[in-house]
Order: C-alpha cells, then sequence, then structure tokens
C-alpha cells in the first residue's frame, strides 16, 4: 500500500513538474529574450531558436531563416543598432502559442530611438522554441 | 633583396606592434581628452557637420541651377528655330531622370509638363527667378526653381523640380528610395530629421541641434535638426575607430611576422611547406576572425548572414565573405600542394612496405569522409541561405548570387586539387608493386582505388550523395589526374579539366540539394500560410493607432485641407504590414461619421463594416476587435485630443488570399524567398466537401477530395504527388483545426520541367565559364608577361578560328531573335491595348446614360472587367483605379506625350511607355468622342494583366538553353577537328627536331590520309635515304681518308728509303774494290742508315698520332638542361619521360656529344618497345650519378658484356657502333657508362660524371 502510495505521488509530481516546466519553459524564453537584448548577447538565444524561424527585422530581414542564419542575422542587428533596454508591455503564456509583445530601445549614429517588438513561440518535440521574432 | 625585404618588414613589424600597444595604452588617455575638451570638441564637430550639411545642400541646388539652364536655352533654341513640334522636341530631351518634373507656362497656360507627382499644379510666385526652393507635395518634397524667358512678345516660366524626399516606401524592386534626409544622416553620420517647412521653428530640446537650410538668396527654406554630439557618442565612436584601426594592425602584424620568417620556410622541402602552410593559414583565418575584421569594415550586402550563414568553425563562414575568405585559404593551400606534389613525385623506394599499405587504406578510408565533407559544405548553400539558385528566370541572377557560385566554384576547385593528389598517391604507391606491364597496372590500381573506396563507403555510407555520383566523381577524378600528373611538362589542359570537372560537379550536387529543399519550401510555405497572425496584427494596428496621435503630417493635413487618402497610404508603406503583402484598409473619418480618408490593399470589404461598432468605442482608447478569428479592426477616436474630431480605423485580414494589386505596390511575397515561384504553387483548404482556393491559378477536381481524406486518415501530415493540367505537382497534406472545424490544407508545387531545369544549370554552368575563362586568360597574360613573348601554338590559333568562326554569327543570330522577340511582344501589347480601348469605346457609346454618367462607367469596367482612365481637357476624371491617383502617387494630368501626339499629329491612338518608380509599362491613349464631347480614354498594361504568347524571360530561358547546347557542340568539335589537324604537324615538327639534333632512326606513324599522309610518308622516305646516304658518305669518306693517308705514308717513307739504298750501293762498292778507306765509308755509311731509319720512324709515329680521334672540347654544361630537352624532343612519342630532379646539375662535357649520347640510349630503349623512361639522380662527395631507367623488354644475359664493343648489334640493321661511340665519348668527357640491370622489366644503364671541382 505505501509503495502504492509513494508511487502515485512520484507520478504526481512527475506531471506536475513536467507541466509547470512546459509553463514556465516559455517564461524562461522570454526571459532568455530580454536578457540577450539587455546584455547585448544573442547567444542566450541561440538555443531556443526554431529550426525555421520568421524574423522581420527592419527593413533588412524578413522571411524564414536557420537557426545559425536568425542567430548570426539577430547578432548583426545587435552590433549595428546597440540595443540598450528591451521592456515587455504584455506576455501570454498559458496558450498554445505564447507570445510577448514591446518596446525596444536603441541608439542609433548617437540618437535613441525605439521599435516595436513581438516574439511569439512555438511548440516543438514537447518544448517551447521562438517561432516568429519582428522587430519593426 | 629577400633579405632586404625581410629588415623591413621586421622594422613595420615591430611599429605595427608598438602602434597596437600604444593604440591600447592610451586610449583612456584619449577618452578623457574627449571628456575634458567636450566643449571645444562639439563647436569644432557642430561647425564640421554644418559644412558639410551646407556643401550637400549646395551641390543639388548647382546641379539643379544647371539643368534648368540647359533646358532653358534648349528652350530658346527650339523657339528661334520656329520649328513644328517643338515643345516636344524640347520635352524630348529634357534630362531622362525619373526624379525630375518639368513645367513650362505660356502666360497663365502650362504648354508643357512632365508627368511626375513631383510637379505642383499651380504656379506660385513667392520666390524669384533662379532661386531655390523645397516644394513638398503628399508624398514627396522637390527641391525647384523656376526660370523665365520672353521670345516674341510672349512670356514663358520654365519651372524645373527634383524630388529629393520621398515620404513612403515600398520593399519591391521596383521602388526607388530617395532621401535627402538620409543622406544627410550618412553624411553627418548622425540621425537627422529634415523639415521642408521654411517656418519651421529650431527645436526647443537642448541635445538637438537646429541647422537651418538656406538657399542660393540666403533665404531660410528649411530646418535640419540632429542630436548634438554627446561625450558617450564621441567616445563610443573613438572606441570603434580604435578598434577597426587595432584589427587591420593586427592582421598586418602577422603578414610581417610570416615574411620574416619566409627565410626558414624556403628551406623546408614541399611537404615541410605545405604543413606549414596548413598551421600558418588555420592561424590567420582566426586571428582574422578573431578581430572581427570583416564586420568592422563590412555590413550588409555580401557581409549579411541572411544570404549564408553557418555555425562551422565556430562561426568563420557567418556570411558570404567571411566563406570566401574561409575558401580562399583552402583553394591556396590546395594549389600549393598540388605544385609541390606534381613537382616531387613520390620514389617509394626505401619506404617500409607496411607504411604504404597503411597509407593506401588510410585514404581509401579518408576518400568517403572527404565526399561526405564535401557534400555537406555544398548543402549549406542550399539550406543555411535564403538565395536561390534555381528559380529565377532573368539571365543575370544578382551580385550576391554572382559572389555565391564564386565560392562554390573555388570550394570545388579546391575540393578537386586535393582529390586528384589522393588519387594519384594512391595509384603510384599500387603500381610500384604490380608487377605488369604500365598501362595495364594503372587500370589495375584504379579498379582497386574503387574497390576499397566502396568497401569503406559501405561501413559509412552517407546520404547525402549517392553512391553512383560518388564513383563518378573518382573515375573522373583518375582522368584529371592523369591529365595532370602524366606529363614532366605543366599540361594547361589537365588543369582546364580540372577546373571544368570542379565546377560541373559542385553545380550538380548543388542542384540536388535544391531538389531536396523543394520538400522544405513547401512544408514552409504550409507554415507561412499558417502562421499565427492575429495577435501579431493586433499588436500592429495598437502600435499604428499609437503613432497616429503623434502623426503631425496627418494632423497637419487635417487641418488643413490636405489630402488624406496620401496620409493613409504613407502609414501604410511605413507599416510592417507593407512588406508582408497583408490585406489592409486604413480610413479616416470626420466627426459625422464620413469617410475623408482611404487606402485600401488587397482588401475589398471594408466598406462593409457595421459602423455602430464605432459608438462602442471609447473616445479616450484604442480598441482593437476580432472578428471570425481572421478580420482584425483598430479603432482610435482620440488622434486630436480637444480639437476637431478625427477618427482613424484599421482593418487587417490574417486570412491568406490572392494579391490583386499592381506589381509596383505589391511587396516580394514571402512564398518568393521560400523559393517557390507563384506559378508553381497552388494551395486549397478541403472543409468537408468544399474546397477553397487560397492560392494560385489552378482548380483542383472534387474527385480529389476522397482520396486526400483517404491518405490523411489517422495521419496529421502527409506526401502525394498529382497530375494536374498535364503538370505533375508535389502535394503536402496537413490537418488544421480552425474554429472546431477539421480542415485539409493541400499545398502543391510544380516539378520542374526538364528545359527549365537544364536552363537553370547552363545559367550557372556559364558564370562558371566566365570565371574559368578569366583564370584562363590571366594565366595567358602572365606567361607572355613572364616571357616576353606570346606563345600561341597551331593548335590554339585553330581553336580559336573555329571558335571566332562559329560562335559570332551565333550570338549574332541569339541577339537578332531576342529584339524580335521583344518587338513582337511589343507589338502584342499594342494589340491587345488597341482590343481592350476598343471595347470600352463600343461599351461606353452604346450604354452612356446622360443621368448617371459615372455608373455608365463603372458598369463598362465591371461588365468589361478592363480598367481604365478617362480625360477631359488633360485633366483625370475618371479612373477604375483612381485610389493611385488620389493619393497622388500618378499624375492626373494627361501623360503629355499622347497628348501632343494626338492633338498635334492627330494620332487617333497612340502607344506610350510609362513609369512609375522602377515600373515600366505601356499606355494606349485614344482620343473619343461621348455625345460629341472630346475625350481621351487610356489603357494600359499596369492595371490590365496581358499574357504574351511568350515573355521575354521566358524566351530568355528558351534561347540560353538551345544556345548553350549550340555552344558546348561547337567547342567540343572545335577541339576535336583542331586536334585532328594540328596532331601531325605537331608531331613533324618534333620529328624534324630530333632529326636536327642527330636521331635518325625514328618514324611517324603513318595512320594519316590526304596530304598530311602523303607528306609524313615524305619525311620516312627522307629520313630513310638521309640515313643510307650517311652510311655512303661516312664509308666514302673513311675510304678516300685511308687512300690519302696511305698515299702519304708511301711518299713519305719513299724519301728516306733512297739514300739509304745509294748508301748501301756505295758499302757494296767500297768493300769489293777493297778501298782503302772502307772503314771510313763503312761508319759514314751507317751513320747515314741510322739517320734515315730515325727519320722511318718519325714518320711512323707521326702517322700513328694522327689515326687518333681528335680531342673533344669540354665545357661546363647543365646535365639536366639537356636531359630536359631529350624529354620535350620525345614528347609525342607514346612514351612516359620523367625526370626526378629539378635543380641545375653543372659538369664538364660537350653539350652535343652529351645529346648524342642520351639520343641513342632512348632510342635503344623505343627500339626495346619501353612505354616508360625515368632519368634518375643521385651524387656522392665527387660524383654525379645518372641512372636511366626503362622498362623495355631487356637485353639477353649472354650480350649484356659485349653491348659496347664495336660492331656488335642484335638488331637486324645497324653497324652496332651506336654504345661503343656512346662509351668513348663519355670516357672522352671522363666519365664512365655501365649496364647497371637488365632484365624482361626494363634496363637501366648509370653513367657517372666527375663533379665539377
Amino acid at each position: 500500500m505505501k509503495k502504492l502510495l509513494l508511487i502515485i505521488v512520484i507520478i504526481l509530481f512527475g506531471s506536475i513538474k513536467g507541466f509547470s516546466q512546459g509553463k514556465g519553459n516559455s517564461a524562461v524564453i522570454f526571459k532568455a529574450f530580454e536578457n540577450a537584448f539587455n546584455y547585448s548577447n544573442p547567444a542566450l538565444l541561440s538555443t531556443y531558436l526554431a529550426d525555421e524561424t520568421y524574423l522581420s527585422v527592419k527593413s533588412e530581414y524578413s522571411g524564414y531563416y536557420s537557426k545559425s542564419q536568425a542567430f548570426y542575422i539577430l547578432q548583426d542587428f545587435i552590433s549595428s543598432y546597440a540595443p540598450f533596454k528591451i521592456k515587455f508591455t504584455h506576455k501570454r503564456l498559458d496558450s498554445s502559442s505564447p507570445f510577448a509583445e514591446g518596446v525596444l530601445f536603441f541608439s542609433l549614429r548617437g540618437r535613441r530611438q525605439r521599435a516595436k517588438v513581438f516574439v511569439s513561440l512555438e511548440e516543438q518535440k514537447g518544448n517551447f522554441v521562438i517561432a516568429q521574432i519582428t522587430i519593426d | 633583396m629577400n633579405s632586404s625585404l625581410q629588415r623591413v618588414s621586421l622594422i613595420l613589424f615591430g611599429f605595427s606592434i608598438a602602434a597596437v600597444i600604444s593604440l591600447r595604452l592610451f586610449q583612456p588617455v584619449r577618452e578623457r581628452r574627449i571628456r575634458d575638451e567636450f566643449v571645444k570638441l562639439r563647436t569644432e564637430k557642430l561647425f564640421q557637420k554644418s559644412s558639410k550639411a551646407n556643401s550637400l545642400i549646395q551641390k543639388e541646388e548647382a546641379e539643379l541651377l544647371k539643368n534648368l539652364n540647359r533646358i532653358k536655352n534648349l528652350f530658346k533654341h527650339y523657339l528661334k528655330s520656329s520649328k513644328p513640334f517643338l515643345m516636344k522636341s524640347v520635352f524630348n530631351e529634357t534630362p531622362k531622370e525619373n526624379l525630375h518634373s518639368l513645367a513650362i507656362w505660356q502666360g497663365d497656360s502650362m504648354i508643357v509638363w512632365e508627368n511626375n507627382p513631383g510637379l505642383s499644379l499651380n504656379f506660385k510666385n513667392d520666390y524669384l527667378p533662379r532661386e531655390t526652393f523645397f516644394s513638398v507635395r503628399p508624398l514627396t518634397a522637390s527641391l525647384a526653381a523656376y526660370d523665365t524667358l520672353r521670345f516674341e512678345g510672349k512670356y514663358y516660366i520654365i519651372k524645373l523640380s527634383k524630388i529629393v524626399e520621398k515620404f513612403y516606401k515600398i520593399e519591391n524592386d521596383y521602388f526607388e528610395p530617395v532621401s535627402l534626409n538620409e543622406k544627410f544622416s550618412e553624411l553627418l553620420k548622425v540621425e537627422t530629421n529634415l523639415i521642408f517647412n521654411p517656418k519651421a521653428f529650431p527645436s526647443e530640446n537642448k541635445s538637438v541641434y537646429s541647422f537651418v537650410i538656406y538657399n542660393n538668396y540666403n533665404n531660410k527654406i528649411g530646418l535640419l535638426n540632429f542630436e548634438k554630439p554627446n561625450v558617450s557618442y564621441e567616445i563610443k565612436l573613438l572606441r570603434i575607430q580604435t578598434r577597426k584601426v587595432v584589427s587591420v594592425l593586427l592582421v598586418f602584424s602577422f603578414i610581417l611576422l610570416l615574411i620574416v620568417l619566409s627565410s626558414f620556410f624556403r628551406k623546408l622541402n614541399g611537404f615541410g611547406k605545405v604543413t606549414v602552410l596548413i598551421f600558418v593559414a588555420i592561424i590567420l583565418r582566426y586571428l582574422i576572425y578573431y578581430v572581427n575584421l570583416v564586420s568592422n569594415f563590412f555590413k550588409g550586402g555580401i557581409a549579411s548572414p541572411q544570404y549564408f550563414s553557418s555555425r562551422f568553425g565556430g562561426g568563420i563562414a557567418r556570411n558570404p565573405l567571411e566563406l570566401f575568405i574561409t575558401i580562399v585559404f583552402g583553394a591556396v593551400i590546395s594549389i600549393f600542394a598540388l605544385k609541390y606534389f606534381r613537382e616531387s613525385p613520390r620514389d617509394c623506394k626505401g619506404k617500409r612496405k607496411w607504411l604504404n599499405i597503411l597509407s593506401l587504406i588510410l585514404i581509401s578510408a579518408f576518400l568517403p569522409l572527404y565526399f561526405r565533407g564535401f557534400a555537406a559544405s555544398i548543402q549549406s548553400f542550399i539550406f543555411s541561405s535564403s538565395l536561390q539558385y534555381f528559380s529565377q528566370n532573368s539571365l543575370f541572377p544578382g551580385w550576391i548570387k554572382i559572389f555565391m557560385l564564386f565560392n562554390l566554384f573555388l570550394l570545388g576547385a579546391g575540393f578537386f586539387n586535393f582529390l586528384i593528389i589522393f588519387v594519384d598517391y594512391f595509384l603510384k604507391s599500387v603500381i610500384k608493386y604490380l608487377n605488369i606491364k604500365l598501362k595495364y597496372s594503372k587500370i589495375a590500381a584504379s579498379l582497386i582505388l574503387l574497390f576499397s573506396f566502396s568497401i569503406f563507403n559501405l561501413i559509412y555510407p552517407s546520404l547525402l550523395l549517392p553512391y553512383y555520383l560518388k564513383l563518378i566523381l573518382l573515375v573522373a577524378a583518375l582522368l584529371v589526374s592523369r591529365e595532370v600528373f602524366s606529363k614532366s611538362k605543366i599540361n594547361y589542359w589537365g588543369y582546364l579539366y580540372l577546373l571544368i570537372c570542379a565546377s560541373v560537379f559542385s553545380l550538380i550536387i548543388l542542384s540536388s540539394f535544391s531538389g531536396q529543399y523543394k520538400k522544405k519550401s513547401l512544408k514552409l510555405a504550409a507554415k507561412e500560410m499558417d502562421r499565427p497572425k492575429v495577435n501579431l496584427y493586433k499588436f500592429w494596428i495598437k502600435q499604428l493607432l499609437k503613432d497616429a496621435r503623434t502623426n503631425n503630417s496627418l494632423k497637419y493635413s487635417f487641418l488643413n485641407g490636405g489630402n488624406l487618402n496620401a496620409e493613409a497610404f504613407k502609414i501604410w508603406s511605413n507599416s510592417p504590414f507593407q512588406k508582408g503583402n497583408v490585406p489592409i484598409s486604413v480610413s479616416f473619418w470626420d466627426s459625422t461619421n464620413k469617410i475623408i480618408g482611404l487606402y485600401s490593399y488587397n482588401i475589398y470589404d471594408s466598406n462593409n463594416l457595421d459602423y455602430k461598432i464605432l459608438s462602442k468605442v471609447n473616445n479616450n482608447k484604442d480598441t482593437v476587435f476580432v472578428f471570425n478569428n481572421s478580420k482584425i479592426v483598430g479603432i482610435t477616436k482620440n488622434i486630436l485630443p480637444r480639437r476637431k474630431k478625427l477618427t482613424m480605423i484599421v482593418c487587417v485580414n490574417s486570412r491568406f488570399n490572392k494579391i490583386t494589386e499592381p506589381k509596383f505596390v505589391t511587396s516580394r511575397r514571402l512564398l518568393n524567398k521560400i523559393r517557390i515561384g507563384e506559378k508553381d504553387l497552388f494551395a486549397f483548404s478541403i472543409n468537408g466537401n468544399k474546397i477553397i482556393n487560397e492560392e494560385g491559378e489552378f482548380e483542383l477536381p472534387k474527385s480529389h477530395i476522397k482520396l486526400f481524406k483517404e491518405i490523411m486518415k489517422g495521419k496529421n501530415e502527409a506526401w502525394t504527388e498529382l497530375k494536374l493540367n498535364g503538370n505533375s505537382f508535389l502535394i503536402y497534406l496537413h490537418g488544421v483545426k480552425e474554429r472546431k472545424a477539421n480542415l485539409i490544407k493541400v499545398i502543391g508545387l510544380k516539378e520542374s520541367d526538364l528545359s527549365l531545369s537544364w536552363f537553370y544549370f547552363v545559367k550557372l554552368f556559364f558564370y562558371h565559364s566566365l570565371i574559368i575563362l578569366l583564370i584562363v586568360l590571366s594565366s595567358f597574360i602572365f606567361s607572355v608577361v613572364k616571357q616576353r613573348k606570346v606563345k600561341f601554338n597551331f593548335r590554339g590559333r585553330l581553336i580559336t578560328a573555329f571558335l571566332i568562326v562559329a560562335l559570332i554569327p551565333l550570338i549574332f543570330l541569339a541577339s537578332y531573335l531576342r529584339s524580335l522577340t521583344y518587338l513582337k511582344n511589343s507589338a502584342s501589347v499594342r494589340e491587345n491595348l488597341k482590343e481592350k480601348t476598343r471595347m470600352v469605346i463600343s461599351y461606353l457609346q452604346s450604354h452612356w446614360d446622360e443621368t448617371e454618367p459615372y455608373k455608365t462607367l463603372r458598369d463598362a469596367s465591371d461588365d468589361l472587367r478592363i480598367n481604365y482612365s478617362l480625360y477631359y481637357r488633360n485633366n483625370l476624371i475618371y479612373s477604375t483605379l483612381k485610389k493611385y491617383y488620389d493619393i497622388d502617387l500618378l499624375s492626373s494630368l494627361l501623360n503629355y506625350k499622347a497628348k501632343v501626339n494626338i492633338e498635334e499629329q492627330a494620332l487617333t491612338g497612340t502607344l506610350v511607355s510609362e513609369k512609375v518608380e522602377k515600373f515600366n509599362y505601356s499606355s494606349f491613349y485614344k482620343m473619343i468622342k461621348i455625345q460629341n464631347v472630346p475625350f481621351v480614354l487610356e489603357v494600359n498594361n499596369a492595371f490590365n494583366q496581358i499574357l504574351l504568347p511568350m515573355s521575354g524571360s521566358d524566351f530568355d530561358v528558351f534561347l540560353f538553353g538551345i544556345y548553350s547546347i549550340a555552344v558546348i557542340i561547337t567547342l567540343l568539335f572545335s577541339a576535336l577537328l583542331a586536334n585532328q589537324i594540328s596532331n601531325p604537324i605537331h608531331k613533324l615538327t618534333r620529328a624534324a627536331l630530333a632529326v636536327g639534333q642527330g636521331d635518325l632512326d625514328l618514324r611517324i606513324s603513318e595512320n594519316y590520309f590526304g596530304e598530311i599522309g602523303e607528306l609524313i610518308k615524305g619525311f620516312n622516305l627522307m629520313i630513310e635515304r638521309l640515313k643510307k646516304s650517311q652510311r655512303e658518305i661516312t664509308a666514302m669518306e673513311r675510304e678516300i681518308a685511308w687512300r690519302e693517308m696511305a698515299k702519304q705514308v708511301a711518299h713519305e717513307i719513299k724519301n728516306p728509303l733512297t739514300p739509304m739504298k745509294l748508301n748501301v750501293q756505295h758499302l757494296r762498292a767500297a768493300f769489293n774494290d777493297k778501298a782503302e778507306d772502307f772503314e771510313k765509308i763503312f761508319f759514314t755509311v751507317t751513320d747515314n742508315l741510322i739517320r734515315q731509319i730515325e727519320t722511318l720512324k718519325k714518320i711512323a709515329t707521326e702517322f700513328s698520332r694522327l689515326a687518333k680521334m681528335p680531342e673533344a672540347t669540354l665545357k661546363e654544361l647543365d646535365l639536366t638542361k639537356v636531359v630536359r630537352e631529350i624529354t620535350e624532343l620525345y614528347a609525342d612519342e607514346n612514351l612516359e619521360l620523367t625526370v626526378t630532379w629539378k635543380k641545375p646539375v653543372i659538369i664538364k662535357g660537350d653539350e652535343d656529344n652529351l645529346r648524342r649520347t642520351l639520343i641513342n640510349i632512348v632510342r635503344n630503349a623505343i627500339q626495346a618497345k619501353a612505354k616508360k623512361i625515368i632519368f634518375i639522380l643521385s651524387e656522392d662527395e665527387q660524383t654525379f650519378i645518372l641512372d636511366v631507367k626503362d622498362n623495355g623488354m631487356g637485353i639477353e644475359s649472354a650480350f649484356q658484356n659485349k653491348i659496347f664493343e664495336a660492331e656488335f648489334t642484335t638488331k637486324k640493321e645497324g653497324m652496332g657502333m651506336g654504345l661503343a661511340i656512346v662509351k668513348n665519348i663519355l670516357e672522352e668527357m671522363n666519365a664512365s657508362i655501365s649496364l647497371l640491370e637488365s632484365s624482361a622489366a626494363g634496363t637501366t644503364f648509370r653513367i657517372v660524371f666527375p663533379k665539377n671541382n
């Protein structure tokens, strides 16, 4: 009996953890996204990019890019636009397609500017990955 | 010279390192200086920026005024000449720049205009003649000036404007961006804000500097605002500059260090050099990557990661330029390795057998991995790049694609270089152990290589390349290596084959991966269609509504009765909806809920919006509604708080639908970027038994619904193939849940037909051929410069002549056909437009309703499905696509050229070429009368699709494909014919040279016919007779010589014999007479006799000395040079001659005799059926040892010790003096010759020369 109870507890615990992990995963990704731009370190994002990510970055990039392309495009953007702060004004985590929207502050040729940022995730092999990034 | 270069390099290296250290050390000092002296620095910088801004505006003004002057002079000229149609002539001769617009008034009437929206309709006199000013319209701002002219009592005003700023942008290939603001930003290296209003006030923001723009008359015409230099930005700029300089210095220092250490490098052997080169290349490459040399100086274009990026090597190929640098390093190493391997062929003697076998196994095992690496590299050209190589019909693919094709070519060339080295090493190592004839041993070794490769390929197969392709690659490498390594002299044809193979195989592999990517593209297209967009669009709409509240241009237009349609268009064009081709409408409403401004793109039901929802919208809040999970409406009433009420509504449709807008406002389709052309794609949704067409022109029969449902049973996605309208399609099916309904989404892609696939392949190969041609030309020029003469042999001249004769007419014919097609297409367009015009006229004239004229005009368009425009007194009064005129993108004035043609030339109809942005189209204008009122009707092919039997690009595909086949066939036949003609001439030339060197034993094979055959026969006969007469002459000369000598001897001997006889006779007489002085006579006579005998002895000695051979004259000569001359002499025989050393070897001897010696030995080897002769040099302290080794039949052991004897021969012909003479010649040179070994496998002669100490 005790063994059975223990097994049930373990199973329940594992499910809850798995569920919360799935839920927490999207929050972790959005946090990683914020850190990548706040600290100008796109490597923080590289593990969360989908195999084919939709990117729309200013007027320069628009389309689906492989993981490595997406990584280097973001790296290129960060080095050119020198973003120093990103603020997500709205996040929706509890959905099959979580998303976050906000504002990115950057400095271009000495002048501080802002751009709209939208990030959405999709599920791939049981985990969330970044499917879409728009910075306009 | 080398040591002085090294000294200079060392000094420069020291300076570079010192510079790097000092830059780093003094960086904080420089930053502190900026901080301390910032006020002064800021003033200087502001002054510099102001001067630059001034210069730019003055330059623009000067150009405008210069053009205005020119136009005025031209106009004056035509007025004076009173030529008919002078207005047209003046108009035709204005500068053909899209951005300029011209207007000429005579009094108050505009008599000349160029149809461009930049033109102001009403002439305002706010400025003086030739004074520049900004003229602002809804979508553009122009720099303008006018001038006046009086002629024959008439007063003319000439106004010229040039667009300097476009307030909208469209992401497509037709849009021509113009921004003076951007020019200022680039020039001043700071973000600027250009205000085209002379009444604008300077900014109140203390961090912003307002530069007043004055015109040439010193009047204010605008304002340029930009951020004042700030400390942190200046320091950031300084750090960026320092980083750039340091990166260059570090790389430069490393290169200098290499130059300093180059003497050590030169001492290494070839293998050592290649090894060091590899290490140096890796270090240098990583240094370039580490200091970010490329990204410090290049942005965008070939340095953009979207065109290529890979994580390979930690990012040393993160964009096309980095990839190029990496590949160039690899290619250089491969060229060096090839050069070394070619010049130092392996002599495996002395190496351990087990080491050899191990290396062969390793090569066989390595080759499959090597192919895999090559395939994976090419795969990344497709999968890690957004470039499409096999889907664009235009001939010119763009510079970035050409750059990537160049990278592909270099990659292929480097791969092939190393491959032929591995292959050749393998073959030579195996052949050494095969004790069979050379020809068969090569084939056997090749088969062993293919077999062992196949074994290892089975052990670890790679799915990247099919097995048969790898085999073909290997066989090609075997053939190419034979050409490259077989001959002692550089065989340029071998290198050409290498380059061609590198190109062809890399393109074949690229094509196969492109085919694989199509499946992925289809899935991506499906993904794109299903991409959740509602939340994203809601977000964008909210931002648009928010931005509208700070849109000064919108507010100004609204408050001053401006063009709100244009404002709506600008908002749309600057939004992310534009580049995504999203169906959208942007509209403005006044307080009475009346629409006062609208622009819609690909959306037609926005007007069906139930405006009752407006009442539900809070005045102070932006509200977004979503209908049916696809239609999103955003509303804000709050644009001008506390002032007149202005409501903005944005309507977006998130469903993927067909685009029906003209091309000049359509962005590049995302599907195009996923490498699918529009014509090749279709998409349907199946909901129950209903089919909804989402994309493409195809109709899906209902019978397929059941089939697809069957395929999708129990699956979420599936692949299948389908034949539709005679074309094969690859179909991707996937299940989607939309609003509780289970849909099957069907997306299909047309398989490329053979002709198109061939066109794509040939197009890419064409560009590779250009690269190969460039390399060939560069080598040719280099050799001409080096040798200071043009070496263009007979075969080369023949090939060039054939190609010129064949290709030039082909080129002319191709361009003629192309022009003809374009002309026919233009005629077809004209006829089509004429027909449409006729249909519209007929409809209007028969259906005209005076009470509702606009209804008739609308009905004509709806019923006939033709878009047209109508003009009355040069002004547009109706157009089916009026929105483009309303927003001021197209001019509402009648096209001036059309006006002149119709009015002045009284043409009933005229076809005119027009342009919007960079989009060219044709318009047909026709004068019509409706109810006796004259109008001008216009129909164009920008708003009406006209299908041509063969479009320009389709024709290019067809022409290029056919002509490429013709060119290849021409090349092949030219080479074959040239070879056939030049081969016998070449053989004759070589034979004549050999005869000149004294070799009379050679014969040319008589396999030729015609005159060449006769010539060769004659040549062989000539050699035969020459040899015979030489023998006869030699025999005769010998006989004459001996007779002369005998005569001489007889004569000389006779002289002393006579006195000897007389003395003996005198002695006898004295004895018989018993003379008293007999004793005295006896001694006198004997003395005389002894003297005469001495004389005879002297004569005999002299004659004996005469019979000896003359002494040879010994001079210093280069043995290597003589040996190489011999190998060149026999280069065309079916014989492989190898010289195993390269350095000069100086000995003392007679060059001609030595040459004769070696010719004799080579000739003997040829007669012994040898196919291969190797000259091997070795040396010891005192001597040079030359071994001449052949693989002929050998000498029988019974005869081996007699071969150097005079008159010994085993041949049917010959005197047997050859080797005897050779021995004599060498002995004269203090050298020796011996037979080292001889067997059925071959013979080796050893010649030993003393060193020239």
